[in-house]
C-alpha cells in the first residue's frame, strides 16, 4: 500500500537524477537545468516557498543552495553539479504551485553552467535513479 | 500501532497515513490544499475517534458537579443540559493535563471529551481523584466508537441528505450545543461543535453506525480530510493544539485561553494559576511578506535581536498567502501590530502580532 506514490511517479528518460530526487537536464546552449523530481514533490506536498540562489552564485555539488517549503515540511535543495547560477524560475518565487503540478516542464528551478562535464556523466540514470524509488 | 474503526476507509481512499499519538491517521487524502479548500468553502469530513470519550456518571448532582469543578479551571455548575462547555484539566503545579470538552446530559450524566495523546493520563487521574475524594462518581471510557468531525458551511445540508429528525433533532441546534441520538440506550452523540473555524458538527456513534454514516458522506461527495489540512483551520482561528500551546509546563492564562479560568471556585492548581501574572502568553501572529514559513520552536525576536520567546505552531496560510503562526512571547509584546521577528534558519523574517484571528467563518453562534 505505502509504495502507490512511488510506482505511480514519473521519470523521464532523457533526464538525469540525484539521490536527493532532483532532476538535470542538459540544454541545447551548454547550459544545464535543473529541478526536483515528480517523486519529491509527491511525498512534500503542496510546496508553498522556494528559496533558490540568484544569477552568478556558485554552485558546490551536493550542497544546500536553497530550500523548498511545503504546508507540512521543509526540505533542502542541492546542487546536483560544481557551476554557477545562470537564472532562477522567478515564475516560482511568486507562485510555487508549477513545481507540484509539472516539476519537469514550468516547475524548473536553476539554469546553470557547469565547471566540468565529468560530474554530468556521473549522475544517475532513468534506470538507475527508478530502481534507487524502487528500493524505497 | 493503534487503528481507528474507519482506518480500511482510509485506505481505500489512499490516504497518506502517519503515526499520530500512536494512531496510525491520515494526514492528506487528495492534498492539504485541496481539503482545506473543501472545509472553508463546502464541507469537509475528518475521522477524529482518536479522541477519547468518557462518560462521568453518578447518583447526585453535587458530587458529580463536585468532581468535575475540582478537576477542570472552568465552572461546570452552571453549564445547562444539551450544552457543550470547552475546559481544561489542570495539574497540581497549574499546568494543563488536557483540554476537554465537556456535554451535559443531565444532572447525573457528563461526557467528558479529551485528546488522544493525553487519554490514558486523563482517565488515570479522573480515576486517582475519584478514590481520594469523590467516590460516587462513575467513569466509564468509550468503547468500540467512531467519531467524526463534518466540517464546513454545507455541513447541515450533507447531514439532512442522510438524518432525520428520526435519528436526532440537529437543525435547531447553534455553536456548543448538542443532541442525543434517538433509540439508542447509551448516550450517541451529535454536537455542533468543531476545531475548524467553521460551522460543521461532531458525531459520536457505535462502530458499526459510524462506518455507514462515514460511507454515505463520502458518496455523496463529501470530501475526506486529513490532520494536514485539520492543522492549517484550526491556526488560521489560532484554536491552541495541546503539545504546542498548550502543556503541562504552562498555566491556562500562559496559553491566553484567560476566558476559562474560573477565580471564583476552587480546583486543583488554582493557587500556583494565579501565584504570580504570567510574563510570557501565547499569540497569534502574521508574516509581513511571503517567504520562508516559521515552525514550531523558531526563536522569536525584537527588533534589537534579543530573544522574546518562540513559535508554538507556524505553516502557510493559504487564507493570507503567506506564513503565521502562534508563539509564546513575552507579555509586553501582545499588542496588535507589533513587530516582531522570526528566525527562520538564521534569517530574520518580520512578523506582526495579531491576538485574535481576523477571519470570520461561518459558525452559527446562538444570539443571546
Amino acid at each position: 500500500m505505502e509504495n502507490i506514490f512511488w510506482i505511480m511517479s514519473q521519470i523521464l528518460e532523457n533526464l538525469k537524477y540525484t539521490k536527493d530526487h532532483e532532476w538535470v537536464k542538459k540544454l541545447e546552449n551548454g547550459h544545464y537545468q535543473m529541478g526536483i523530481t515528480d517523486y519529491a514533490q509527491s511525498s512534500l506536498g503542496d510546496i508553498v516557498y522556494v528559496d533558490m540562489p540568484g544569477e552568478g552564485s556558485d554552485l558546490k555539488q551536493g550542497s544546500s543552495i536553497g530550500t523548498i517549503e511545503s504546508v507540512k515540511a521543509v526540505s533542502d535543495i542541492y546542487s546536483p553539479m560544481d557551476g554557477s547560477v545562470v537564472s532562477k524560475n522567478e515564475t516560482i518565487g511568486e507562485d510555487p504551485v508549477a513545481v507540484n503540478e509539472d516539476p519537469y516542464n514550468t516547475g524548473w528551478l536553476l539554469e546553470f553552467q557547469a565547471s566540468g562535464e565529468a560530474q554530468w556523466n556521473g549522475l544517475l540514470s532513468a534506470a538507475q535513479y527508478k530502481e534507487l524509488l524502487d528500493a524505497h | 500501532m493503534l487503528k481507528t474503526p474507519l482506518h480500511e476507509e482510509h485506505l481505500l481512499l489512499k490516504a497518506r497515513m502517519v503515526d499520530f499519538a500512536g494512531y496510525d491517521m491520515p494526514v492528506l487524502y487528495s492534498g492539504i490544499r485541496d481539503e482545506y479548500t473543501a472545509v472553508r468553502n463546502n464541507c469537509g469530513i475528518f475521522d477524529i475517534s482518536h479522541m477519547a470519550p468518557i462518560l462521568i456518571s453518578g447518583k447526585n448532582p453535587e458530587d458529580l458537579t463536585g468532581f468535575l469543578n475540582y478537576l477542570t479551571c472552568r465552572d461546570v455548575a452552571n453549564l445547562e443540559s444539551g450544552k457543550v462547555q470547552y475546559n481544561a484539566i489542570t495539574s497540581e503545579q497549574g499546568g494543563l493535563l488536557d483540554d476537554i470538552t465537556i456535554y451535559k446530559i443531565n444532572d447525573l450524566k457528563y461526557i467528558l471529551l479529551a485528546n488522544s495523546s493525553n487519554a490514558q493520563k486523563v482517565i488515570r487521574h479522573l480515576n486517582k481523584w475519584k478514590e481520594e475524594k469523590f467516590a460516587s462518581v462513575q467513569i466509564e471510557p468509550y468503547k468500540d466508537y467512531v467519531l467524526m468531525a463534518l466540517q464546513g458551511k454545507n455541513s447541515e445540508m450533507e447531514l439532512k441528505k442522510i438524518l432525520t429528525s428520526g435519528d436526532a433533532d440537529f437543525q435547531d441546534l447553534f455553536f456548543y450545543e448538542f443532541t442525543l441520538f434517538k433509540n439508542h440506550n447509551h448516550p450517541y452523540f451529535l454536537s455542533r461543535t468543531g476545531y475548524t473555524g467553521e460551522d460543521g458538527f461532531e458525531i459520536l456513534l457505535p462502530e458499526k453506525e459510524g462506518i455507514e454514516l462515514w460511507k454515505k458522506l463520502i458518496s455523496n461527495g463529501v470530501a475526506p480530510c486529513g490532520l494536514g489540512s485539520r492543522d492549517t483551520l484550526r491556526m488560521e482561528v489560532f484554536y491552541p493544539l495541546y503539545g504546542n500551546e498548550l502543556s503541562e509546563t504552562r498555566t491556562p492564562i500562559e496559553s491566553s485561553i484567560d476566558w476559562i479560568v474560573s477565580s471564583k471556585k476552587e480546583y486543583l492548581g488554582k493557587k500556583n494559576i494565579f501565584h504570580s501574572p504570567p510574563g510570557k502568553k501565547v499569540t497569534g501572529f502574521i508574516m509581513s511578506a511571503k517567504g520562508a514559513l516559521p515552525r514550531s520552536h523558531f526563536p522569536a525576536e525584537n527588533a534589537s535581536g534579543e530573544i522574546i520567546g518562540e513559535v508554538t505552531s507556524g505553516g502557510f496560510s493559504f487564507l493570507w498567502d503567506r506564513g503565521f503562526g502562534m508563539a509564546f512571547l513575552n507579555k509586553e509584546y501582545l499588542k496588535d501590530g507589533q513587530k516582531i521577528y522570526i528566525d527562520i534558519r538564521g534569517k530574520k523574517n518580520e512578523a506582526l502580532v495579531q491576538i485574535k484571528s481576523p477571519y470570520k467563518g461561518s459558525i452559527k453562534r446562538r444570539k443571546k
